[in-house]
């Protein structure tokens, strides 16, 4: 990262403060009715389980997990297009609960999302241009003249040829849908972004100018993100701050080279022995996770992550852990690593 | 099968059959006082007064509501205006003939539109599966009354080799079946025939004609059997689309049958016997629905999970 | 980045010049004779019902008792005067065909867009409010699929009695259950997942979203569903007034026509079987052409 560019971001950061996104002790339950019996049993999933977090201005906030730690779901219940069971979502210090629809539209202007799949998150029978100048139009920001200028120069900047404008989504490639959404989410010049796997769906080679450009787009922005991703990897090269999540619990939440230098949960270690290494010769131990996660309807009892974990001890079965702080500033939320058992 | 899917059916079948009679309660109410659509407006008051009382006009709606339900329950729905007897009476003593009207009409469907559809498919895309398919497109096309009308004018008229009106002999019911069957038919053709094609593209098929299987033997084990799944899906419609047709048909040729008794009831605002007659076609329906759902789960277990899930 | 479409581009544009006769085979290609000739058929019958004023010969009210029952003009006893003959009145049955043909078109036309209408908000309703809202659409489908229509109408018509108005409104329920379950599904399925969500992530109002997203998106599905209807329609109209509980005279339609020619069958065929071949006539090639849109547009769709 530039180092000009970081302090002009650190600046921004302490504006007021306030952070721009505050999380307190989040929920979402699904119901989901188990098969079998006259009627069926019904049962709470829990994908999300008392997750709480914070984002300050400019900074961004990584997520990670395997399939079905919560991930998704938190982001969207950050854009409240799902409601939370309960928990407090505070954006620039209002409450998103509370708000009426009408406030909730204007403020969705600040706050954008791009999805993993830029396909099915555009409309398959609109032109690229009219896409991009749509939050124009909804917001009604501009005139339509100077909102097709705005969106024709954000698309240019991106490196989207002319000729694209006025193709339809599915005659683009993957690359090119995704900056799409992209300049979409951006035209409105939002203070919070948050990426939803948003290079998953893409060829590995461009998964990297993806990133670039959002990397770019950020300095140039001074946005807000939230990044979440099963790749600590990408993670890395993005993000300032991880908060790393199992079957809808944050387990651990540390600075980017804290969290890699000394990885306190078990978890988290053995998500980073499973990165390769560029540099042969240097042999890391593989930590192999045993068995897939449990079913999020059937938690495991106290600490959810003892049925695969390679440290577990018989404690830990019992009660369940929570996210407190070492010493150097890591939030882990472990038994072993807190001196517990 | 599982129990769940059992109950769930006939409970959906049940809560059908109490919309249905709310439905004629609500519709009867709101054509206004039913007393007057009964004795017309040159009834005297006396009269009036007394057929209130008995069907309990008199009495707040959701009393009325209870009172109608339980009149329904214990089959009491009224006298016709036009004869004075018990609707139920009227209505039943119409039944037989509309019901052997019917059977011959889906035997002469089944018979002539299955075998069609399957030819057509067999041949998939030759002379003889585009001819099937064109005069399949005109029987769907051509309106049964019209279909009716042309016989009677040619057969009956012209000809003069069939009675146009009448139920006594087994010549009256060549022109009411054709009539009725050539539309029923060209549907089965027309899904017959896709069933079997999409049978035909599957993976089984072509492995068991790779292994060498004789395609008469392919045909007729793999084939058929599995056409025959869908087939029965429509069976629930087949019921419907006879019992509007036979409405038409024994119209068009003066069958004393239920058809030709809810039209007169219908024009005469006979209500008794229009609302027996809508119960008795409701009844049956949701009835035949009902097996066809079973029969289908049954047939199909993938179908009996599937739904299951989804209800 | 290289662009492989724009290589396709410059490609597709240095095509050599076709001839006539492969533009002409594309052409049927595209455009089968039949569909061709049940298009051009429809069309007719628009333009006859459109401009019914000032193509038919007389009023179609207009009785002339010295010309009762007269025969078509290429049978004895015809004449120019009456092209299509008389009925038992002495009226023109050209006339009269024409007026049937306006009509029937116009209910069945009425009844398409108002079932189409009707059904799509309804299925709007449903994907968009779940819940009872959801529960009460489902209902009203699941009771209009227990019991055909043509009863639920003939049910109707005995306890409210007849008019054009109520008549029209019938046509309009017939089928609107269809429409309501293809659009609760499709909107389902879009406002769950994909770019439904997008656009309210925007902060669009729902009515956007349905209205310029949603609909564009669904509108191929829906249009096919129309041409299934319509020739529907038309029949259950006809069916109505053949037996003399629909269109109710003064006014004429196809199926009035041929309800009230029937009684003359044995003396004046000529009355019953005009508006007959026009009913069967335009419910074939609607269907020809529903076949047709429907592969083309739609081929998932029964």
């Amino acid at each position: 990262m530039n180092k000009q560019e970081g302090s002009s971001v650190v600046s921004l950061r302490n504006q007021n403060g306030l952070p721009l996104l505050e999380v307190t002790d989040l929920h979402k339950y699904f119901r989901v009715r188990s098969s079998g019996g006259l009627f069926g049993k019904k049962n709470n999933l829990k994908a999300v389980d008392g997750v709480s977090f914070s984002v300050s201005r400019g900074e961004t906030l990584g997520i990670v997990g395997e399939s079905g730690s919560g991930k998704s779901t938190i982001a969207r219940l950050l854009l409240k297009i799902d409601n939370p069971t309960s928990g407090v979502i505070k954006f620039n210090g209002r409450k998103l609960s509370g708000l009426l629809p009408v406030e909730l539209r204007k403020l969705r202007q600040h706050m954008q999302y791009v999805f993993q799949d830029p396909l099915g998150a555009l409309d398959p029978r609109m032109k690229i241009i009219d896409q991009v100048t749509e939050p124009l139009i909804i917001h009604n920001i501009a005139s339509k003249s100077e909102c097709h200028d705005k969106a024709a120069e954000l698309l240019r900047s991106i490196d989207l040829k002319d000729h694209t404008f006025y193709r339809y989504p599915h005659e683009l490639s993957g690359g090119q849908r995704q900056r799409v959404v992209l300049a979409r989410a951006l035209i409105m010049e939002p203070q919070l972004l948050v990426c939803d796997e948003p290079t998953s769906a893409l060829d590995v080679s461009i998964q990297a100018q993806v990133i670039n450009l959002l990397a770019r787009l950020r300095e140039r922005m001074g946005l807000t993100m939230i990044f979440i991703s099963h790749d600590l990897n990408i993670v890395r090269h993005i993000c300032e701050r991880v908060s790393v999540m199992y079957l809808g619990k944050v387990v651990e939440q540390a600075q980017i080279d804290l969290l890699f230098n000394s990885p306190a949960h078990p978890y988290t270690q053995a998500l980073l022995s499973a990165i390769p290494i560029p540099e042969p010769g240097l042999n890391r131990q593989r930590i192999f996770l045993k068995s897939d996660p449990p079913s999020p309807i059937d938690l495991p009892s106290g600490c959810r992550f003892h049925t695969r974990c390679h440290r577990a001890k018989p404690g830990c079965a019992e009660r369940i852990p929570e996210l407190k702080s070492l010493k150097n500033g890591q939030l882990v939320a472990c038994h072993l690593a807190h001196g517990e058992i | 099968m599982s129990i769940r899917f059992f109950i769930r059916k006939i409970f959906r079948a049940l809560l059908t059959i109490c919309l249905i009679v709310t439905f004629i309660f609500v519709a009867l109410r709101l054509s206004g006082d039913s007393a007057l659509l009964i004795f017309g407006p040159d009834a005297d008051s006396e009269s009036l007064e007394i057929l209130r009382e008995a069907w309990g006009l008199n009495k707040p709606i959701w009393q009325q509501y209870v009172i109608y339900i339980s009149n329904v329950f214990h089959g009491d729905l009224g006298k016709s205006y036009l004869d004075g007897r018990d609707a139920v009476e009227v209505v039943a003593e119409r039944i037989p003939k509309t019901l052997s009207l019917m059977w011959v009409t889906a035997a002469v469907t089944l018979l002539i539109g299955i075998p069609a559809g399957i030819q057509s498919a067999l041949h998939h895309n030759t002379k003889r599966d585009r001819v099937t398919m064109t005069l399949a497109v005109m029987g769907l096309s051509i309106p049964n009354f019209f279909l009716g009308v042309l016989l009677i004018l040619l057969f009956s008229v012209t000809w003069r080799v069939l009675p146009s009106a009448g139920s006594d002999s087994w010549k009256h019911y060549i022109m009411p079946v054709i009539t009725m069957a050539t539309a029923e038919a060209a549907v089965f053709a027309r899904f017959t025939r896709s069933a079997m094609l999409e049978i035909l593209n599957q993976p089984y098929i072509r492995t068991a004609i790779a292994k060498g299987v004789p395609w008469k033997k392919v045909v007729r084990e793999h084939a058929l059997p599995n056409a025959a799944i869908p087939i029965v899906t429509i069976a629930g419609f087949f019921i419907g689309s006879l019992i509007v047709g036979g409405v038409i048909t024994e119209n068009v040729f003066a069958w004393p049958g239920v058809g030709r008794l809810l039209v007169t009831a219908v024009a005469n605002r006979d209500l008794a016997v229009v609302q027996v007659t809508i119960l008795l076609i409701a009844v049956s329906m949701v009835t035949a629905n009902l097996i066809v759902d079973i029969a289908y789960g049954w047939l199909d277990p993938r179908v009996r999970d599937l739904r299951s899930e989804e209800l | 980045m290289t662009d492989k479409l724009e290589v396709e581009l410059t490609h597709s544009e240095e095509k050599p010049q076709e001839n006539f006769q492969i533009r002409i085979h594309r052409f049927f290609g595209r455009y089968p004779p039949i569909v061709i000739i049940a298009a051009l058929w429809l069309l007719f019958m628009i333009f006859v019902a459109v401009f019914a004023t000032l193509i038919s010969p007389y009023d179609f009210t207009s009785i002339d008792l010295r010309t009762r029952l007269q025969a078509p003009v290429w049978m004895e006893g015809g004449d120019w005067n009456h092209l299509f003959g008389t009925d038992d009145l002495g009226r023109d049955v050209l006339s009269r065909l024409i007026f049937s043909i306006r009509m029937s078109l116009l209910i069945a036309f009425l009844g398409t867009v108002i079932g189409a209408i009707l059904g799509t908000a309804l299925g709007f309703l449903a994907a968009h409010f779940r819940g009872w809202v959801d529960d009460v659409v489902m209902a009203g489908i699941d009771f209009q699929a227990s019991l055909p229509f043509f009863i639920i109408s003939l049910t109707l018509l005995a306890f409210f009695g007849n008019n054009l108005v109520l008549f029209i409104g019938l046509m309009g329920i017939y089928g609107w259950e269809r429409y309501a379950r293809i659009t609760r599904g499709l909107t389902l399925s879009a406002i769950t997942h994909g770019y439904a969500i997008a656009v309210n992530t925007l902060g669009a109002t729902p009515i956007r979203v349905y209205l310029r997203h949603i609909l564009p998106n669904i509108s191929s599905a829906l249009i096919v569903n129309m041409t299934l209807n319509f020739p529907g329609t038309v029949i259950l109209e006809s069916s109505l007034s053949f037996l003399g509980i629909g269109v109710q005279p003064p006014l004429t339609s196809l199926g009035n026509m041929l309800g009230f020619g029937r009684d003359y069958l044995t003396t004046a065929w000529w009355i019953t079987v005009f508006p007959g071949v026009a009913i069967f006539l335009a419910t074939l090639s609607m269907s020809i052409l529903g076949d047709w849109v429907r592969d083309r547009l739609d081929p998932t769709l029964m």
